[in-house]
């Protein structure tokens, strides 16, 4: 303040003040995040460059990796998994954020409705969906009453990852639209007015206020879903083991395997090295797409 | 309504009780950890019975699911957690536990096993020649069937008679019968795809477990034989004889809801059996290939001692009083009706069973004498048995939902090699 | 609030264009019928006796969800056992993660949002960074060093990992910038510090997002598994999924008591997530300052 006539109080004057106060705000959690993710994080990177007791560090778990069809596999299964799910997850939870955003009757318990799977233990939804998927089961029941035919559905190497797929976006896609409600929430009603009394249709008002407006929380719900389904296991561990023929082969599901079934840990610890470095080169790519210059200030 | 210091407080408050540590023990009292994946309440009486021979010594249950055991004894151990004193330990895993230094070795206690226990129950817990737990339970299988299922197609009873034990082809035919007379399915595994449920397949055909060379290292599912077998099994489910797409665990309840004529599974299911209001069963001696000779699988779990316990002489203690004394190892039966590897205790298991089960397990005794002494098969005492176990299971899996015999054993070589390769 | 100002026009529209918000609303309750059907079943399950549970899923009819010889058998189990205490448990545990893990997370938040100091870039990153790791590859280790520090078996030891949870922090930091500094620049006019324009300025405009943060922590413990496998394997403070997994034995899978178990565990979030719908309800826009 250039007049120094009118006194702050104290704390409000100075940069050092700022940093103080950053410090303070920041402290208990960067403690937690250093202590309880980072360290144990570097502890684990360490074990992934053990070769043995007094050997030298080295790259030998990463060659075994890469040289190891399994792994190789599960790899690309995760892409191809990848590239599926998260599009058709944000897709919907963006179409139900908009439905469910709409005043609607009871539209209160319709959101928790669709919100509720992700309340329930992952083991217990794929047992259920599993039971729902047999060849035997309920889906394939209806299914024939409605006269197409009974599905392989997780018994078949063509349908497994589907299967899967389906029972990951049950889980989650109400978790996901529950945030872009959120963010839909934020935009003003006014503008939509506007564009209503302007002749805009429903379709170019999405396109042209909702989506841009939405950009931040479409973001954070885009990179957090990605990650999030980077590391999907449970329902794949439950339900294929990473079967049919190795169709639904994740490689979260790599990694638990080799570090708690067959006690491999430095392999187990490697496969996550390289994992966490796939997972932050794709969003290190979303930021850069989805994110103006001005989320950074 | 926005935060305020006042939840903090409260929040902190709560956090904080939890830094309380329970009350102090006596003096003289001891707590030993004790780590299983069974109902908290199947050792009730055990516990009980130890606790008042031993009135210094406390055990302290931690239970976690079946599933997530072998997981947590890695973890924990593996990390030298000291905060476990005895846990389970599935006897198949005991050599490669062993060469990671995770079980206590009991040798100098040979004597005692000897007198107490069965050496196929010895032999099941030991690697290299030195005994590394102590045998709690064993396990063997029945062919249980549908009698109104069976009455519907007037199909004959298969023997109980372990002598006229019915072959594969027979059982097969019938089977066939029963489902063209009305029954949902013929046939069905109890522990589909697994290993110890088809092990007896490939010995009863005379293609060996499936492993081979000096240390069991050596993969040999790619023998004639095995594919043989292995082709054996993926017609089950392609003929439809068999169900594809249910796990092990809702495989009992299928014969349980009436859908199965025949049911090859472990007797510990005739109490859910029991318990099922209108369901007419009888239970036979299982099937074999005529080529070959009658195999059963066996073993089950043995109770260990962790080496980086603080209290290893009560831990032996309790281990031992679980499995090598006569009156412990009855107690351990008590709730999860598996037959005990202790001398004594199987007799009076066997009395029990028969009293409970009155008509329909008339000759059960017999039956399981003769299986646990003549045919059955360890499983594969090697260090790879984890890494083969899952390996295998998942080929087996493959093969069930249609994948070709000789290219999935051919690929379960090759993951077999590269994983062996690691050890 | 425009919603005032607009509810004549809507109504006159509601009326042109009758059939839209009934085919709406039936498309919401379609979606909510998928999202809640499974767990109807399950439901539906836990009151089977178990040897039912299985017999009537095909061909379709009435008993596929109706059961057909109800019982509470599975409900006795469950009160009398170790499940009434895994409920005790979990509340507790997700109930203390979320509220200090929001005062944690938001004033962290708010730094980055806000403060301007050097290293704001690095902190950030460290944070996103935290979140993309998978937590079950470090719980090994990390349970090595809570065994140490005697957290084992403890409701702290549950807790403690649970509280710094970067995907909040950014979620909340990303809410944050979208809050006007023309707020902030008024009040320390009006001579408020820093906590007192977080506490008395951004909280409070930022409710939804602090819901939305609060169930990102919330799931984190009401999801979690390995962590309190091993960190917390003594019965007393087994949490819901363990004891929903402990249904699942060698032999066999007490399938109704562990369906039954689930409706419970899904009620407790359920009433919470109703509860937390009303502060959806509003609009937030500041009028007049919100770009």
């Amino acid at each position: 303040m250039p007049d120094g006539v009118r006194r702050r109080p104290a704390g409000l004057t100075g940069r050092h003040r700022e940093w103080l106060a950053a410090a303070g705000f920041l402290a208990p959690a960067v403690v937690a995040v250093l202590v309880l993710r980072l360290w144990p994080t570097l502890q684990a990177v360490m074990v992934a460059f053990e070769v043995g007791p007094g050997s030298l560090p080295s790259l030998a778990n990463f060659r075994f990796l890469f040289a190891d069809p399994e792994f190789t596999g599960s790899l690309a299964t995760t892409a191809l998994y990848s590239v599926l799910v998260n599009p058709i997850q944000i897709a919907l939870a963006l179409g139900l954020a908009v439905l469910l955003n709409q005043a609607l009757p009871a539209v209160g318990l319709w959101r928790t409705l669709v919100l509720l799977p992700v309340a329930v233990p992952q083991a217990v939804s794929a047992v259920i969906w599993g039971v729902a998927m047999r060849p035997d089961g309920p889906l394939n029941a209806a299914f024939q009453a409605l006269g197409l035919g009974a599905q392989p559905f997780l018994t078949s190497p063509r349908q497994a990852l589907a299967s899967i797929i389906v029972i990951v976006s049950w889980i989650g896609v109400g978790y996901w639209m529950t945030f872009l409600i959120a963010g839909l929430k934020d935009i003003p009603t006014q503008y939509y007015e506007a564009a209503a009394i302007d002749g805009a249709g429903a379709w170019q008002r999405f396109r042209l206020i909702t989506l841009p407006l939405l950009r931040r929380p479409l973001t954070f719900v885009l990179v957090a879903d990605t990650v999030a389904n980077f590391l999907v296991f449970a329902p794949v561990e439950i339900l294929t083991r990473g079967g049919p023929q190795g169709s639904t082969n994740l490689v979260m599901n790599e990694i638990y395997n080799r570090a708690f079934d067959q006690g491999d840990t430095a392999g187990a610890a490697a496969a996550t090295t390289i994992l966490v470095l796939v997972v932050v080169a794709v969003v290190s790519i979303q930021f850069r797409l989805m994110l103006a210059k001005d989320d950074f200030s | 309504m926005p935060l305020n210091r006042r939840h903090f407080l409260v929040g902190a408050g709560v956090a904080s009780s939890g830094l309380l540590s329970p009350p102090p023990a006596r003096a003289a009292d001891l707590t030993l950890n004790f780590l299983f994946s069974q109902p908290p309440d199947t050792w009730d009486a055990v516990i009980a019975g130890f606790e008042k021979a031993n009135p210094t010594i406390k055990v302290a249950r931690q239970s976690v699911p079946f599933d997530a055991l072998n997981a947590a004894v890695q973890s924990r151990i593996g990390q030298k957690d000291s905060s476990i004193d005895v846990f389970g330990c599935d006897e198949p895993r005991v050599p490669g536990f062993a060469r990671r230094g995770y079980l206590v070795e009991l040798s100098d206690m040979r004597p005692t096993f000897e007198k107490a226990v069965s050496r196929e129950a010895i032999d099941a817990v030991s690697a290299n020649g030195k005994i590394w737990s102590f045998p709690l339970w064993t396990s063997t299988q029945l062919l249980f069937y549908n009698k109104d299922l069976l009455a519907k197609a007037s199909l004959p009873a298969p023997p109980l008679d372990v002598q006229a034990r019915m072959t594969w082809t027979r059982v097969l035919e019938a089977a066939h019968k029963a489902q063209a007379a009305g029954a949902k399915w013929g046939f069905g595994f109890d522990q589909v795809d697994r290993y110890y449920q088809l092990q007896p397949l490939y010995e009863s055909n005379g293609a060996g477990p499936g492993l081979t060379g000096p240390d069991l290292l050596t993969p040999a599912v790619t023998t004639p034989k095995w594919i043989e077998t292995t082709e054996w099994y993926g017609r089950l489910f392609s003929s439809g004889l068999s169900p594809r797409g249910i796990p092990p665990e809702q495989m009992a309840p299928l014969f349980g809801s009436g859908q199965l004529a025949y049911f090859y599974g472990g007797p510990w299911q005739m109490g859910l059996f029991f318990r099922t209001p209108d369901l007419h069963f009888g239970i036979a001696a299982v099937p074999y290939f005529a080529a070959g000779k009658p195999s059963t699988p066996t073993d089950s779990w043995s109770m260990a001692v962790n080496p980086y316990s603080n209290n290893r002489e009560a831990a032996l203690k309790f281990a031992s009083f679980m499995t090598l004394n006569d009156a412990g190892a009855l107690m351990s039966t008590e709730r999860m009706t598996l037959p005990p590897a202790n001398k004594a205790a199987f007799e009076a298991y066997l009395k029990r069973i028969a009293a409970q089960g009155g008509a329909i397990t008339q000759g059960y005794d017999a039956l399981v004498r003769y299986e646990l002494a003549n045919t059955a098969v360890h499983r594969p005492r090697t260090i790879g048995w984890v890494n083969f176990e899952q390996i295998m299971n998942k080929a087996f899996s493959d093969v069930r939902n249609g994948g070709d015999a000789a290219t999935t054993m051919k690929a379960a070589d090759e993951q077999l090699r590269v994983a062996f390769s690691r050890l | 609030m425009s919603a005032g100002v607009a509810a004549p026009e809507r109504s006159a529209r509601r009326r042109r264009r009758g059939a839209l918000p009934t085919l709406l609303l039936i498309l919401a309750m379609l979606a909510a019928l998928y999202s809640v059907m499974p767990l109807i079943w399950a439901a539906a399950s836990g009151l089977r006796p178990g040897t039912e549970i299985f017999r009537y899923l095909s061909p379709l009819t009435i008993w596929s969800l109706l059961p057909r010889h109800p019982t509470l058998a599975n409900l006795h189990v469950l009160w009398s056992g170790p499940f009434a205490r895994a409920m005790t448990n979990s509340i507790i545990v997700a109930t203390v993660t979320v509220a200090v893990g929001l005062l944690l997370c938001s004033s962290a938040a708010f730094a980055l949002a806000v403060l301007r100091f050097p290293g704001k870039h690095a902190v950030f990153a460290v944070m996103v960074v935290s979140f993309l790791i998978p937590f079950d590859s470090i719980a090994v280790p990390l349970s090595t060093l809570f065994r140490g520090f005697g957290l084992q078996n403890t409701y702290t030891g549950l807790v403690l990992p649970g509280l710094g949870n970067g995907l909040a922090v950014f979620m909340l930091r990303q809410f944050f910038l979208g809050i006007p500094r023309v707020l902030s620049e008024a009040a320390m006019v009006d001579g408020l510090g820093w906590w007192g324009i977080y506490f008395r300025i951004y909280l409070p405009l930022s409710r939804p997002a602090l819901i939305g943060a609060g169930l990102i922590l919330f799931v984190f413990q009401w999801q979690a598994f390995l962590w309190p496998l091993l960190i917390a394997p003594a019965p007393e403070v087994h949490v819901v999924a363990i004891a929903i997994a402990n249904f699942a034995g060698e032999f066999g899978v007490d399938y109704g008591e562990m369906f039954a178990a689930t409706s419970f565990a899904a009620l407790v979030p359920m009433v919470i997530m109703l509860f937390f719908q009303r502060y959806f309800a509003a609009s937030l826009a500041t009028s007049g300052t919100k770009e």
